[in-house]
């Protein structure tokens, strides 16, 4: 029989599992209704689950006859080391599947299961929010729109192919590019001249600016005559450019002569000259026809790195996602050595690797800061646009006491909002950043980047500084950070930005954590029911998810297409507030022992700015009585509220709600407030019932003003004779709450306030 | 772009259904909005209401639907209409209206039969919704919660000068606004029919019923996607329409690619009742014809009834269920509201409708970072002890 499965080809993994993926399998395992669910060893750092999901399909048959169908086994690939940071992958795990005829998948090595591109953005970050069985409802909606024509949400215009694995840059505009292909001529490519940067990344991740691009040629002649200009020009640039640490050399335009559109997708990008002949000959071009003349003209031997650019243009039936027109560029370096150079042809073995296309940009930044005063040893997590403002602003004040994380690389569309320039494009954003730090002072002994992911650094790192501040703005890290016990450096605080820039928040932990990040990251969203400008980003968010059918939302150029609006004047505005206030507070002068929450506001058109304080005292923090491994962290003044409410009622019993909101990848529920009893409540000293009176319109408001972020998250009763557990009233009461709490989805949360305790139980 | 979407509810022997279009047109037909949170067999009432309003758009912070339905004037038709949707001038519409999240109706297509006796309150709400509408200006009737248009014959000419929609006629013009993508075909109520069942006092022979036709871009030649809603319309009725649509050579009319099946899934479609007296017990050809020859692809037959049990009380009959079964591509193909997709807790089923038909529309996720709403638990009461 056929091996249709990639599956087949795995062998069960034989090892152990972190508690984490446990936990994960048995969500799988309860989801899918499934009680064996072989574990096969993808690779030394992953495991694939073989899974089969069961898929809605239209009536009359899927569109276009695609082979979707209805039961789709898939590969869920889970990283052994890194998850839940790191979010599983779903993929195809059939050898037929239709990949050319569908978008949304990313580009794939050979005999390799197609990835499955979920959600805008960054998967992981995605994830950092939800379970592993919402990344497989996900999925289900994926196969779904596949099967209804429904992938591509944007009416009607044409998904290009996902990049992931790309090796550099090529710099050019689409427009320009789109102009130089002609379908009138018998030619069927043309010349494009570029300049690139010979630095230490050059070899592994090369940038290509191309330039020059009013060279168009329909007929062989003009382009042979072009050769004979350009290998002069090439040559002379070459000399002048190469002091520069740069240089010019010239690729290959390649496309359709006929003018033929194609709408059939290839995931599987090539990995040498023969795969690369395939792959062009699938769109009708003819790739070694160019090459030859390219070759004989000895254009190749202008290329003094040895390598061949190669743009293939294929036309498509639509027009493109994100550009004017319907023509689609694919990026590929031919990696010739010196011996095929000097022979005038390509072996098919030859390597190919593929590149990514960015458009590039000409604004620039500026940005003037004020001098404060040396600071002691201080991380930062994130050298993005925030965070380099924010580390500028540390520098130029003199602080030369800096670590600096980031695994990013710099693009051009950064330049919009950083505070770094085009020369950097392709490197390391914490690299560049502590070198240019290091070019305006010569005390740079303790300047450090550190060109990782913050996952993967040690103790040693958190120890070792007095404060860590994170602008990486990201969910997953919070989440990460507050899981994670290693990171105990003294202060921690983080900084982000939201609201197209109008809100600016700078949290500053209490003393040993508490109030910890979370704790005040949530508390902004508590502020939403008074704070009209919080209120109003919360109910915009929240707008973003509502009236889809769909999870996956809004898909654009890529994946990973930079799509913030925010600009760069109202970041800087808060970096600015930012780094005030970190240096005022860097020896805790105001805030003492207690949390700090920071609110500017700056509204788009400038004439409204404000910047306010908040001041929390440290969180009360209740592990549950049921050991169902759930915490809860209380804003002080809630207690304060129920006892007083409880000594209200003396020996008859009362009771209440609290607000807040619950966090699933954290296991921790946040109190920030409580509704006493409604008017229609009943007291007696042995039961109390907790009635609803104006109760739904006062959470419906609170719902509303918070973008549903902050609601009813669990209910509190005084037991004043003493019973220091749940009654079985109360048990039946839980029985009653639970299916209503399980929909939205929240844990019911009910506790007992005795005589002396506070006693949570989370079920 | 937003799809074109059909969902119906879960409400037990009655009907429920809420058409949304790609430009966010709603239209609800019918409704059987039921009180409490559980029913007589212990199984939780889905809050139809709570759906409804996350489903449906607002104006000026008022929810509203731009079309409303009534196939015919019984209660399990229109149960829930006089507390949940508004009644009187729009303009009038209140803070107390909003605050209980009433639902103003752009547009209300009714029968004569509204004028029937014995009806319920709820029935008499629409009624006299419907005299308020008809008693107004021609100024006033072209505004939005005004609109009114009568379907079929009306005997004792009470809705004189009402726009009137006769069957055998194709509408694109919903809300006072044309769709491109978008129409229903009237099949019935029969002139007949309607003076008779106001005679026999049975309601069901002068139901409205409606094939909806739908398609995915106004460049397409023709509609691709069909719903038929036939309200509770028997054998009789049935055998009219499609004798009446093949004889004018309408057949396109007959499609179906989602069949809500008449009559809570009665026998009353394929033949007489009771079921038991062997003579009924034979389908009848024109109804057996419906499903097969008219059926799109893998069509889905939606019976909006309580669980299906031989036992009695019917509708809805096992009988009507095993024929359906036997029509249709698999077993998955015949959606059971009451017990979709548990018997304890039945939730609407909502269709994305393509041109190439009805797609189930999978589970949304949800968010890790959660919070619950007001009509959840601080809607309930707890007793503590």
């Amino acid at each position: 029989m056929v091996n249709m499965l990639y599956s087949n080809d795995l062998k069960i993994y034989s090892g152990t599992l972190p508690l984490s993926i446990e936990e994960a399998l048995e969500e799988v395992r309860s989801f899918l209704k499934v009680d064996n669910i072989s574990i096969l060893s993808q690779d030394e750092n992953n495991i694939a689950l073989p899974l089969k999901l069961d898929i809605n399909i239209p009536s009359k048959g899927t569109f276009e006859g695609i082979d979707i169908r209805e039961e789709e086994p898939i590969l869920l690939v889970i990283n052994l080391k890194n998850y839940p940071t790191k979010a599983p992958l779903i993929k195809s795990d059939r050898k037929d599947f239709p990949v050319k005829n569908l978008s949304h998948l990313y580009v794939v090595r050979k005999n390799n299961a197609p990835s499955l591109c979920l959600v805008r953005e960054n998967l992981d970050e995605w994830f950092a929010n939800r379970r592993i069985s919402d990344l497989i409802i996900v999925a289900k909606q994926w196969f779904s729109k596949a099967s209804s024509g429904q992938l591509v949400e944007d009416g009607g215009e044409f998904d290009p192919v996902r990049l992931e694995g790309y090796r550099g840059n090529f710099i050019y505009e689409h427009e320009d590019f789109v102009k130089l292909i002609s379908v009138d001529g018998d030619v069927n490519f043309t010349l494009v001249n570029y300049k690139a940067f010979l630095d230490d990344g050059f070899k592994n991740i090369p940038t290509y600016r191309f330039l020059d691009l009013s060279i168009k040629a329909d007929e062989y002649d003009e382009i042979l005559q072009l050769f004979a200009k350009l290998n002069l020009s090439t040559l002379k640039e070459y000399k002048k450019g190469i002091k520069d640490k740069f240089v010019f050399g010239t690729g290959l335009l390649i496309w359709n002569d006929r003018g033929e559109t194609c709408r059939s997708y290839n995931t599987l990008m090539p990995s040498n000259y023969e795969e690369l002949m395939e792959f062009c000959s699938n769109y009708s071009i003819n790739i070694s026809h160019s090459l030859d003349i390219y070759f004989k003209r000895g254009l190749n031997k202008s290329n003094v790195s040895n390598r061949i650019p190669i743009i293939v243009a294929v036309r498509r039936p639509k027009k493109i996602i994100g550009f004017s027109s319907d023509i689609e560029f694919f990026h590929f370096i031919i990696e010739v050595n010196k011996e095929f150079i000097d022979s005038d042809s390509i072996s098919p073995e030859t390597e190919v690797f593929f590149l990514a296309h960015r458009e590039p940009v000409s604004s620039s930044l500026s940005c003037k800061l004020s001098i404060r005063k040396n600071l002691d040893k201080t991380l930062f997590l994130g050298a993005g646009a925030l965070g380099s403002k924010l580390i500028f602003h540390y520098a130029r004040s003199g602080n030369y006491n800096l670590t600096v994380i980031d695994n990013d690389n710099f693009s051009p569309h950064n330049i919009v909002r950083h505070d770094l320039f085009m020369d950097s494009t392709g490197k390391n954003k914490a690299k560049v950043v502590i070198e240019k730090i290091k070019s305006f002072n010569n005390d740079n002994l303790k300047l450090k980047s550190i060109e990782r992911n913050i996952f993967e650094c040690g103790r040693k790192l958190f120890d070792e500084n007095k404060w860590f501040i994170d602008s990486s703005a990201s969910l997953n890290v919070m989440n990460w950070i507050v899981n994670n016990e290693i990171i105990q450096t003294p202060n921690r605080a983080r900084v982000e930005v939201a609201n197209k820039g109008e809100l600016g928040f700078l949290y500053i932990e209490g003393k040993n954590q508490n109030p910890r990040i979370d704790d005040l990251v949530n508390y902004i969203y508590f502020l939403g029911i008074k704070n009209k400008n919080i209120s109003e980003w919360l109910i915009n968010e929240n707008k973003k998810t509502e009236g889809n059918d769909y999870d996956i939302v809004d898909i654009g150029v890529g994946c990973n297409s930079p799509t913030v609006i925010m600009s760069n004047d109202s970041m800087s505005y808060h970096a600015s507030i930012f780094s005030k206030i970190l240096n005022n507070e860097h020896d805790r002068k105001t805030i003492e022992n207690n949390g700090l929450i920071n609110i500017s506001y700056i509204s788009n058109d400038g004439f409204n700015i404000n910047s306010k304080r908040i001041i929390l005292k440290p969180f009360y923090i209740f592990t549950c009585q049921n050991n169902s491994g759930w915490k809860i962290r209380m804003s002080s003044n809630v207690l304060n509220k129920i006892y007083k409410e409880a000594e209200l009622y003396g020996v008859k019993e009362t009771g209440g709600i609290f607000i807040g909101l619950a966090n699933y990848k954290t296991k921790t529920i946040h109190v920030f407030d409580t509704i006493n009893a409604p008017i229609d409540s009943k007291r007696s000293t042995v039961s109390f019932y907790r009635g609803i009176n104006n109760l739904p319109e006062s959470i419906n408001s609170i719902n509303d003003k918070t973008g549903n972020m902050i609601g009813y998250i669990g209910e509190w009763h005084t037991h004043p004779m003493g019973l220091d557990k749940l009654s079985e009233v109360d048990m039946k009461a839980i029985r009653k709450l639970k299916p209503l709490n399980d929909k939205y989805p929240i844990p019911t949360f009910m506790s007992i306030l005795s005589k002396d305790k506070f006693l949570p139980y989370i079920f | 772009m937003a799809n074109n979407k059909i969902k119906y509810y879960p409400v037990n022997n009655g009907d429920t259904s809420l058409i949304t279009l790609k430009d966010d047109t709603t239209i609800q037909i019918d409704c059987n909005i039921r009180e409490g949170e559980k029913d007589s067999d212990d199984n939780y009432i889905y809050d139809v209401k709570e759906d409804l309003l996350s489903s449906i758009q607002k104006r000026n912070s008022n929810p509203y639907l731009n079309l409303f339905i009534l196939t015919h004037p019984d209660e399990d038709h229109c149960r829930g209409f006089k507390k949940n949707y508004y009644q009187g001038d729009p303009d009038n519409y209140s803070e107390s209206n909003r605050n209980n999240h009433e639902i103003i109706v752009d547009e209300i297509w009714v029968t004569s039969a509204i004028f029937s006796s014995d009806l319920s309150d709820d029935a008499n709400a629409i009624r006299n919704e419907v005299n308020r509408r008809k008693r107004l200006s021609e100024i006033e009737k072209n505004k939005k919660g005004n609109h009114l248009i009568l379907i079929g014959y009306d005997e004792e000419k009470k809705l004189e000068g009402v726009t009137n929609y006769v069957p055998g006629t194709e509408i694109n013009v919903i809300d006072g606004s044309i769709k491109e993508n978008f129409s229903f075909f009237i099949h019935a109520p029969f002139k007949k029919d309607l003076i008779e069942s106001k005679a026999d006092n049975d309601r069901n022979s002068s139901s409205i019923v409606l094939q909806a036709r739908f398609k995915d871009s106004q460049l397409d030649d023709d509609h691709k996607t069909f719903a038929i809603f036939g309200g509770d319309a028997d054998h009789y009725i049935w055998e009219k329409i499609i004798e009446k649509t093949e004889g004018n050579d309408n057949h396109k009319y007959l499609k179906w690619d989602i069949l809500l099946a008449p009559h809570h899934c009665s026998w009353t479609f394929f033949n007489d009742v009771p079921y038991s007296n062997v003579e009924n017990q034979e389908a009848k050809d024109y109804s057996l014809r419906l499903l097969e020859e008219y059926q799109e692809g893998k069509g889905k037959v939606i019976a909006s009834s309580k669980k299906i049990v031989k036992e009695k009380p019917n509708p809805p009959h096992q009988a009507a269920k095993d024929k359906y079964l036997k029509k249709i591509n698999s077993d998955d193909d015949f959606i059971e509201l009451a017990i979709n997709p548990s018997e304890n807790r039945p939730e609407p089923i909502e269709f994305l409708i393509s041109n190439n038909g009805a797609t189930k529309l999978p589970e949304k996720a949800k968010v890790a970072i959660t919070t619950g709403g007001a009509l959840g638990a601080p809607s309930t009461v707890v007793k503590n002890g």
